[in-house]
């Protein structure tokens, strides 16, 4: 489903939330054996070789 | 048009940021989120709009990115989030800032109609089909070889095309047939290449003798064997009757040679043998085979005529289930062995690994060769719409330059985009519309996706939802 955006001017409505449930934000990378850890390692295709050609 | 987009305008300087005014488009990102719908306290993958690459964020950042997507500005953003969380405003405006560096960083902040095109020479591969004739007539097989096969490539061409294809910075080669082993300068050719690329032989191994293992066992030759089920019954009802025990004794004779560590088994998923595709994996595993390739059936030559009697029926739904049970985390599964399944298109690896043109699929790092010296650019590509001409008439080079080459490799980059089905789907510059092959065989158009369409957008959806409820806490170069 789409996300639609919020109205513009619902920002003033907006009640503030307590400071403590505030978590900065975080921006997390993942290396390819973390990936394979939290989501198997069957993957059909990689970027090295084809996982469907003979 | 998938709707969850977001877009940012960023400030070009601090200056601009006082003003409160944009410098409008001087970067600008466009990705997709997923979940669609943030939840409070949740996080989301962000996927980037135009590569094979995605992050995690949490509800904090997908907060900013979302105030943003309302076309507010920098330091309206700032005091959005500074209002909403009781923040300073320097507090707020430090996270919008450190949010859409981090973005930048990433890559996350470009031109999002820059597409990333194979188009460059970047050959790595040959893969020659050296010989149509095969020792069985199996009848799923997609090149219909038979003992009564006509065709093979000369030697005097191999040895040449080996060399040029080498000279254009191809690494390894594939020998492939029909049975490989039936060329007669088989050795001869392997023992060219071996001093110059790392070899795959594919083989059903029922012609490797201790001669053959000792001389594998001494050149940098992996060997990738047929073998459609670790049981006999079954693997004779697809390749015929004393196939089974001929091709477990080649796999003892080059594990006794010293080639247990080069050794691929590779099974072709039918009706007869889906049932049991997890016993191969410890049947695989229990023998000591480093790798093990579930190969789906392709809709072609013998094949395509036997589709019926190979079990078509209700294939899709059991291949989804074994990827199904294959797709299971390593936590669970603990498989010791390589393990490909065989879904074209499901590739959520992250960024550190892609290669630099963000493709997964190799077309136009490889030149296939069939037995009668035509030039494609993929095995799957087979036919002659996609012929490139003979090798007997046109050097490599030549080939690799001309336009239907670098047509098909445009081909390759814009699927996702082309295809409509794929420009409306949120995982689209991870699966890049499937293979195109596979579309082929199964559709009769490469402008098409594959029969899997469907379970690979599940398979995602569930994947990204298995990363998101398995936090990974942020490294030490990940500050907020």
């Amino acid at each position: 489903m789409a996300v639609k955006p919020r109205d513009a001017g619902s920002s003033a409505q907006e009640k503030p939330e307590k400071k403590t449930n505030y978590i900065p934000p975080q921006i997390i990378t993942y290396s390819q054996d973390e990936v394979i850890e939290i989501i198997g390692p069957a993957l059909a295709c990689s970027p090295v070789d084809c996982g469907v050609g003979p | 048009m998938v709707r969850n987009y977001f877009r940012i305008s960023i400030f070009k300087a601090d200056s601009d940021f006082k003003t409160g005014e944009i410098v409008k488009k001087k970067m600008e990102g466009i990705a997709r989120l997923y979940p669609e719908h943030g939840r409070p306290g949740r996080d989301s993958i962000l996927l980037h709009p135009s590569r094979r690459r995605w992050i995690r964020i949490n509800a904090s950042a997908r907060e900013i990115l979302e105030e943003f997507w309302k076309s507010r500005s920098f330091h309206q953003t700032a005091m959005a989030i500074s209002r909403r969380h009781a923040l300073d405003l320097s507090e707020a405006a430090r996270h919008v800032r450190t949010t859409v560096s981090k973005l930048k960083d990433d890559g996350f902040l470009r031109d999002p109609r820059s597409r990333s095109c194979r188009t460059d020479l970047n050959l790595r591969s040959l893969y020659l089909q050296i010989t149509a004739r095969c020792n069985l007539s199996c009848a799923h097989c997609c090149y219909s070889c038979s003992p009564a096969s006509n065709g093979q490539l000369a030697r005097q061409k191999i040895v040449e095309l080996i060399d040029e294809s080498t000279e254009l910075g191809a690494t390894s080669i594939t020998l492939s047939g029909g049975e490989p082993l039936l060329h007669p300068d088989l050795r001869d050719i392997i023992r060219h290449a071996a001093s110059r690329m790392d070899i795959q032989l594919t083989t059903n191994g029922m012609l490797i003798d201790d001669e053959w293992a000792a001389f594998l066992a001494d050149l940098p030759v992996r060997i990738q064997i047929s073998l459609d089920s670790s049981q006999k019954a079954v693997h004779e009802r697809i390749r015929g009757r004393g196939t089974f025990n001929k091709t477990m004794a080649a796999v003892d004779r080059l594990q006794k040679a010293g080639c247990d560590k080069k050794l691929i088994l590779a099974l072709t998923m039918m009706s007869s043998n889906l049932a049991r595709l997890d016993d191969m994996i410890v049947f695989a595993e229990q023998l000591g085979i480093p790798r093990l390739r579930f190969l789906p059936l392709r809709q072609e030559g013998n094949a395509g005529r036997n589709w019926a009697a190979l079990g078509a029926k209700a294939w899709i739904r059991k291949y989804e289930r074994f990827y199904d049970r294959a797709r299971r985390p390593a936590r669970e599964t603990a498989v010791g062995i390589d393990v490909s399944c065989g879904l074209s298109g499901f590739v959520p690896h992250p960024p550190d690994i892609a290669q630099a043109d963000d493709i997964w699929c190799p077309i136009g790092t490889y030149v296939v060769v069939a037995a009668d010296g035509e030039a494609y650019s993929c095995p799957l590509l087979m036919t002659g719409e996609f012929a490139l001409g003979s090798v007997y008439r046109r050097s490599l080079g030549v080939i690799l330059s001309s336009k239907k080459w670098q047509g098909i490799c445009r081909t390759l980059s814009i699927r996702k985009n082309e295809i409509l089905r794929c420009s409306r789907c949120l995982w689209n510059n991870l699966c890049q519309g499937g293979c195109m092959g596979l579309a082929l065989g199964q559709k009769g158009n490469i402008w098409d996706t594959d029969v899997f369409c469907d379970y690979r957008q599940k398979a995602y959806r569930q994947a990204f939802q298995d990363i998101l409820e398995h936090p990974r806490p942020p490294r030490p170069h990940e500050p907020n």
